[in-house]
């Protein structure tokens, strides 16, 4: 089959292309045309949203950062917005596979690959952010971990086009972490992931908890099990043991070369408790 | 490239490689890897795993370290490529090739010419000096070298970080 490509200037534009058979997005590249390469994905048309104005900007206000769908990793790793609101997420996109895939792999190509084990999913959701898409049926926001239904199918139209995340501003006395559990090499997917923000009182016990996991299912998977565990509580040895156990029970991984399913259990309730661990707001830690 | 893509199944592309202009017409599916190794006969980029994982197929695009064998050629359009065959116009570059010869950087060679534009790309910018060791070894971890066990291209990195 002869592949078309197609390089429109406005994102209506981008909506018409899409339109046709077998047509899908081409922003970075790397997970698309590493599909095509295993030949596990054939496209009849390519619509690169490359020259497509207003998709890479990171703005800010009062309540939230947007990250345009089209930046790079890299870009989000060093943009200095992002580093100040969510120091957490800069990591998190500085650490995604190597700097190649960081040079050109983007935020929206990331979310639409709907690859569970993927980073910015687990650390993004974990952060309360949100998804905008447009398409020809009109715009609409779903939460981050609702872009997948399963592994590499998005929750999305085929002529639906992810624009930006927006990730709200942090509340006081809360920290975020993101931690993956990497026993092969480090540019490997995680064998399990998690991303955790935590909110604080005055007190020190945890207000309000959001754990994400990564790996460990065919999407991401909010732990609701795991994040009531630390509500009401400080962060002490028993609570971060109740949250371990709570967290092995929920998850359900499934046996491959990254371990069996029971060891992703239980390395998926001991990376949680470390994430929550490093969350704690600096002026309380020992 | 604006406006004469005439052809989407054979677009119009113009890049500068190592330096030198090139306007050709690929097909839309043909990956980088592929116009410099097929198409301008540049076969110092080797391809080795194709899925962005092993290294061996790293050049710079517009400085930023890229698998040339998971993009697409369309993809570089007005870009500037730098392969391995272009680093011997950088005279900052020179002691780097010495040193992996020098310091047995390198055994069967296949990985050769991706460690060398990796590493070349932070020299162009720069940062090697500045950079720690540990920073120096994170940007390459992406490049394998399945002969060497890292030492000895450790050492030459080393030593032109200096």
């Amino acid at each position: 089959m002869t592949l078309l490509w197609r390089r429109p200037t406005t994102l209506d534009g981008a909506i018409e292309e899409l339109a046709s058979d077998d047509a899908a997005i081409y922003a970075g590249g790397v997970s698309l045309v590493l599909l095509m390469n295993l030949g596990l994905f054939e496209p009849a048309t390519l619509v690169s949203l490359a020259a497509v104005p207003g998709l890479a900007a990171v703005t800010g206000d009062d309540e939230a950062v947007d990250l345009g769908a089209m930046c790079t990793h890299a870009r989000l790793a060093a943009d200095p917005i992002l580093r100040r609101t969510h120091p957490a997420a800069a990591d998190m996109f500085a650490g995604i596979g190597n700097v190649r895939v960081r040079s050109w792999g983007t935020l929206g190509g990331n979310l639409a690959h709907a690859d569970p084990a993927q980073d910015p999913p687990v650390m993004l959701a974990a952060l309360h952010g949100t998804v905008s898409v447009v398409g020809p049926r009109g715009d609409r926001v779903i939460p981050v971990e609702a872009i997948a239904e399963g592994p590499l199918s998005p929750a999305l139209d085929p002529d639906e086009i992810v624009t930006s995340v927006r990730l709200p501003l942090a509340e006081e006395r809360s920290g975020s972490s993101y931690l993956k559990y990497l026993p092969g090499t480090k540019d490997d997917y995680a064998t399990v992931s998690i991303g955790a923000h935590l909110q604080f009182d005055r007190a020190g016990a945890v207000r309000q908890a959001r754990l994400v996991a990564g790996a460990v299912g065919p999407t991401v998977v909010v732990l609701g099990a795991g994040s009531e565990v630390l509500t009401g509580h400080p962060l002490d040895p028993d609570v971060l043991d109740a949250l371990r156990v709570a967290v092995r029970d929920e998850v359900n991984p499934s046996s491959d070369r990254r371990g069996s399913a029971d060891y992703k259990r239980e390395m998926a309730g001991i990376v949680a408790a470390r994430a929550a661990s490093a969350c704690r707001p600096a002026s309380a830690r020992p | 490239m604006g406006g004469v893509d005439v052809d989407p199944a054979w677009p119009s592309i113009a890049l500068t490689v190592n330096g030198r202009r090139h306007e050709v017409s690929v097909p839309a599916d043909r990956r980088l890897a592929g116009l410099l190794r097929d198409d301008l006969g540049l076969t110092g980029t080797k391809l080795g795993c194709e899925v962005g994982v092993c290294g061996t197929c790293t050049v710079l695009v517009d400085g930023l370290p890229t698998s040339s064998c998971l993009t697409l050629a369309v993809q570089v359009d007005g870009a500037s490529v730098l392969t391995v065959e272009g680093l011997a116009a950088f005279p900052e570059l020179a002691e780097l090739g010495r040193a992996f010869v020098e310091e047995g950087g390198f055994q069967c060679g296949f990985c050769t010419s991706g460690q060398l534009v990796a590493i070349a790309g932070l020299m162009l910018e720069q940062r090697l000096s500045s950079m720690t060791s540990e920073a120096v070894t994170e940007h390459l971890h992406g490049n394998l070298c399945r002969c060497t066990g890292y030492y000895g291209i450790q050492r030459a990195i080393d030593r032109a970080r200096r």
